[in-house]
């Protein structure tokens, strides 16, 4: 792509945050496809935080489920102080103890369905405790496409990496990576969009595999 | 280097993970994710590229086909009711609607109708029965002359010569009284008698 292409109109400042408050605004208008975006963007985030506090596979996509039918009715609520994945979280975190609570009551439920801790976050987990949504299928898928796309990542010409490394691992906007590298904005979209392309090449078709049809 | 409408596309979608798109070019973008299949496959895969780079792994792996196709039927279970709403107002009669092929669908009754219509009976009964109430407590406050007499005391009875009444009684239970006057009223039974009633004895008064 080059960089003297005309290019969409660009925020000032840009956030990457930006672009979740407008899909939640046409959301909550009524455009379900952008609610699904978020749930496509969030998804897995929030299974793995909720794969913390519970083990059962079952209960953690119910829970998943339960946080973001929450959300949506709620996103007329959701004013945008807070990064929508924060909103999101808090949801997903009180949706996951009701569900424990509930699970105590029942005694017909295995006390192995839900972790001890519960307040544990993100932070809590520990790589050496698999968790049972982990089936020995997605453990390996999870490493192939983590190895495709490191593999892909340190194949990429210097300037394509840094750019990419810089938006993804450090979060700078397309302003500031455009200072650190001396080159126009224009330029750092254009890096980025092909060093996604080239990473999503090697990735597209292991995510296909996984499921026949995603959507 | 040149490149096909289907990559501008997609660089757009990488513009819009950035949150570098505003106005027109987001509306499009988010336009184009929702109808081409393609575009669903490239936001998630620059999603998952993202979290790798972050986290070191691609997350958890379930069935995302599933996931949504779910999340998909609870929405629409969700949207149902908030639709119905919207497009009927309360108390507005049927609404008959055509559809694309002149089939006529015709909306389904809310299925708290029945509930509603028993509860607007019964709020105009209630509203009847204040309005009565009020009136009549409206009438007597403004009128009390007019107000119907519901209780009157017994009239007073005076004697025309003014003299004090006295009670006439048998001289022998008087005499009775006298003789064993300890046993008169109720303090020398301590205790209510059936068969002893106001049989008293009061000298002065004879």
């Amino acid at each position: 792509m080059s960089a003297d292409q005309p290019q969409p109109p660009l925020s000032t400042p840009p956030v990457a945050s930006d672009s979740d408050v407008m899909l939640v605004e046409r959301a909550a208008a009524g455009d379900q496809r952008a609610f699904e975006l978020l749930v496509i963007k969030y998804q897995r985030r929030i299974q793995r935080l909720i794969g913390r506090m519970v083990r059962d596979v079952d209960l953690v996509e119910d829970i998943a489920q339960e946080t973001f039918i929450r959300a949506y009715r709620a996103l007329h609520q959701f004013r945008g102080d807070a990064q929508f994945y924060t909103w999101l979280y808090r949801i997903a975190v009180n949706t996951a103890k009701k569900f424990l609570m509930d699970i105590k009551r029942d005694p017909t439920v295995s006390e192995n369905s839900f972790k001890p801790d519960e307040d544990s976050d993100e932070t809590y987990f520990t790589k050496s405790e698999p968790t049972t949504e982990e089936t020995p299928e997605s453990v390996l898928a999870a490493k192939e496409i983590a190895l495709a796309v490191n593999t892909a990542l340190a194949a990429l010409p210097e300037d394509l990496r840094l750019a990419l490394t810089l938006r993804e691992i450090e979060g700078l906007s397309y302003e500031e990576i455009a200072d650190v590298m001396s080159c126009p904005i224009g330029t750092v979209r254009s890096r980025i969009f092909r060093a996604r392309e080239a990473i999503s090449a090697k990735v597209k078709p292991m995510l296909e595999k996984q499921t026949s049809k995603r959507w | 280097m040149k490149i096909d409408a289907t990559q501008e596309k997609r660089a757009l979608v990488s513009a819009l993970v950035d949150g570098q798109l505003h106005g027109d070019a987001f509306a499009r973008t988010v336009e184009w994710l929702g109808e081409a299949d393609e575009g669903w496959q490239t936001w998630d895969a620059y999603h998952v590229l993202g979290e790798v780079m972050r986290s070191g792994d691609a997350g958890v792996q379930v069935s995302d086909a599933d996931f949504m196709q779910r999340l998909r039927y609870n929405l629409q279970q969700e949207s149902k009711p908030l639709e119905a709403l919207q497009a009927r107002p309360v108390n507005a009669p049927q609404v008959v609607l055509l559809g694309v092929e002149g089939l006529e669908l015709e909306e389904d009754p809310a299925a708290n109708d029945s509930r509603f219509r028993w509860k607007m009976v019964a709020g105009f009964a209630s509203l009847a029965m204040v309005s009565v109430l009020g009136w009549q407590a409206m009438g007597s406050w403004n009128n009390p002359a007019t107000a119907p007499q519901l209780a009157q005391l017994a009239p007073l009875i005076e004697l025309a010569n003014g003299e004090a009444q006295v009670m006439l009684r048998d001289p022998q239970l008087d005499a009775l009284l006298a003789a064993h006057r300890q046993f008169g009223g109720t303090s020398a039974l301590q205790m209510p008698a059936g068969f002893l009633r106001n049989a008293t004895f009061d000298e002065a008064t004879r």
